[in-house]
């Protein structure tokens, strides 16, 4: 009697020892395979965040079209980004980023304050201001974010002449770690 | 039998039992996670054909097994949403998948459920009369449309878009192709397209364009589709027309803009849209702005 009761006993141990060690071999098996997804869908983001900042400088709401004389490339139109500022509400979700900005490059402009080469773009500094949050980052916090140098044009007017002016710029292109 | 034999036997089954349902929970998340990435992608793909300077452009997409691709479209909200999943066909069934990836700048004109394993997808850029968006249109190779008697112009398109003899042929059409019909009078046609008058006759539905882009997206797509993805470019259409609005205001000072009055008018005549049949109160307005708009001497696109 005693000996059989030793016999389930050790069967028992030995059959529960198996089962831990499959289940402790399928738990590494799946951290792996699952662990692959996690880097495929940050690699997937990130490229579509690269494809996503040319495709904006094209995209009706940023290209210039065929307002400054003639279509160019990767031209934003100055004027109508400041208008698109407004409606940051409208398009919180339409690009699926955090944020986008844009930044002058080239000629520098100098503005008054604390800083004269960081300005913030306003109504009344508009155009003499170098820096443009397009819709403001939304998560503060750890995240990606891409860019590519664009033309960027505006209208302006002197000694009664309407001038077309463009300038090289950054626009920038801001995107959350971990998305909701 | 002793009774360590039988204590293992239950033991050994319920451990068996246990493993199974385990590997099927684990093989089901892998064919979800599977029809997601596929899905989200697509959505990449459609991302490097919209980024383009060029006003169309095809690709291919081929997936390893027979897949389907559902295309959801939803009009509520500032831009509506285009849902899109895919799901393939393992082990004799489709894999049941609710996970859809949304997007809100995507306008995908396809039929409601797209079966196969190789997909051809272009794009065309909409002007109305400015840049709206870049279309998307989705067909699986399997579908063969033919077009009767097209237009010289469509004819052009589908030839250097490189669709013809992939998926499109002209006149040669048989019982098994999709029949588009360009001409009164033709046989055999599953829709009727009076090019000049800018309607489409599908079954017993009627749908209206206004250009070339809106037409392959009535062609392509199922009527319901087609309306809904319309929907959403005049909503867009509408704030694009806001947005041009408040800059030629700002642009006041500096020179006139002459299509103003027009562009109010749009915003006002895009919130009253419901469907196609209001395209013909649109377009009337939009050639007077492209032509006002081309000569101008302050450009508002």
């Amino acid at each position: 009697m005693v000996k059989g009761q030793m016999k389930i006993q050790q069967t028992a141990f030995l059959l529960i020892a198996l089962t831990l060690f499959f289940v402790l071999v399928g738990l590494f098996v799946m951290g792996f395979v699952f662990g692959g997804l996690s880097e495929k869908k940050e690699a997937v983001q990130e490229e579509t965040a690269r494809l996503l900042v040319s495709r904006l400088a094209s995209s009706p709401e940023f290209t210039c079209g065929e307002s400054f004389s003639r279509e160019r490339g990767d031209c934003v139109d100055f004027d109508k980004v400041m208008q698109l500022r407004g409606r940051a509400k409208n398009y919180s979700l339409f690009w699926e980023v955090d944020g986008i900005e844009i930044r002058k490059i080239f000629p520098e402009t100098q503005c008054e304050g604390e800083n004269p080469y960081e300005c913030n773009c306003t109504i009344e500094n508009y155009p003499d201001c170098n820096y443009l949050e397009v819709f403001p980052t939304k998560t503060k916090g750890t995240g990606y974010d891409t860019s590519n140098f664009i033309l960027l044009c505006h209208k302006g007017k002197k000694d009664g002449i309407v001038y077309d002016k463009c300038e090289l710029a950054k626009l920038i292109v801001r995107y959350s770690e971990n998305e909701e | 039998m002793s009774f360590s034999w039988i204590f293992a036997l239950i033991v050994g089954a319920l451990i068996l039992f246990g493993a199974i349902y385990l590997i099927s929970q684990v093989s089901r998340t892998a064919e979800m996670s599977q029809s997601a990435t596929s899905a989200s992608e697509l959505g990449a793909i459609f991302d490097s054909l919209e980024s383009t300077q060029e006003s169309a452009k095809t690709a291919e997409i081929n997936f390893p097994l027979n897949s389907s691709i559902r295309n959801r479209c939803d009009n509520a909200g500032d831009f509506g949403t285009q849902k899109l999943a895919v799901e393939q066909f393992i082990k004799g069934e489709w894999t049941r998948s609710n996970l859809d990836v949304t997007y809100q700048n995507k306008y995908i004109f396809s039929k409601e459920i797209t079966y196969g394993e190789d997909f051809l997808i272009f794009t065309k850029s909409l002007n109305y009369p400015y840049k709206v968006s870049n279309l998307v249109y989705l067909t699986s190779i399997d579908d063969k449309y033919c077009f009767k008697s097209p237009p010289r112009d469509v004819r052009s398109e589908i030839k250097d878009l490189s669709l013809y003899g992939r998926n499109i042929i002209f006149d040669d059409c048989t019982q098994e192709t999709i029949n588009i019909c360009f001409r009164q009078n033709l046989d055999d046609c599953d829709s009727f397209v009076q090019y000049n008058q800018g309607y489409l006759v599908k079954g017993e539905n009627t749908t209206y364009f206004e250009n070339d882009a809106m037409l392959y997206g009535a062609i392509f797509s199922d009527i319901e589709v087609y309306e809904c993805q319309m929907r959403r470019l005049v909503k867009r259409l509408q704030m694009l027309a806001k947005i041009h609005y408040d800059k030629a205001v700002s642009l006041a000072g500096i020179c006139d803009v002459s299509t103003i009055g027009e562009i109010n008018q749009l915003i006002n005549l895009a919130q009253k849209y419901n469907d196609t049949s209001d395209l013909r109160n649109i377009d009337n307005l939009i050639t007077t702005m492209e032509s006002k708009n081309k000569y101008s001497r302050c450009r508002l696109w």
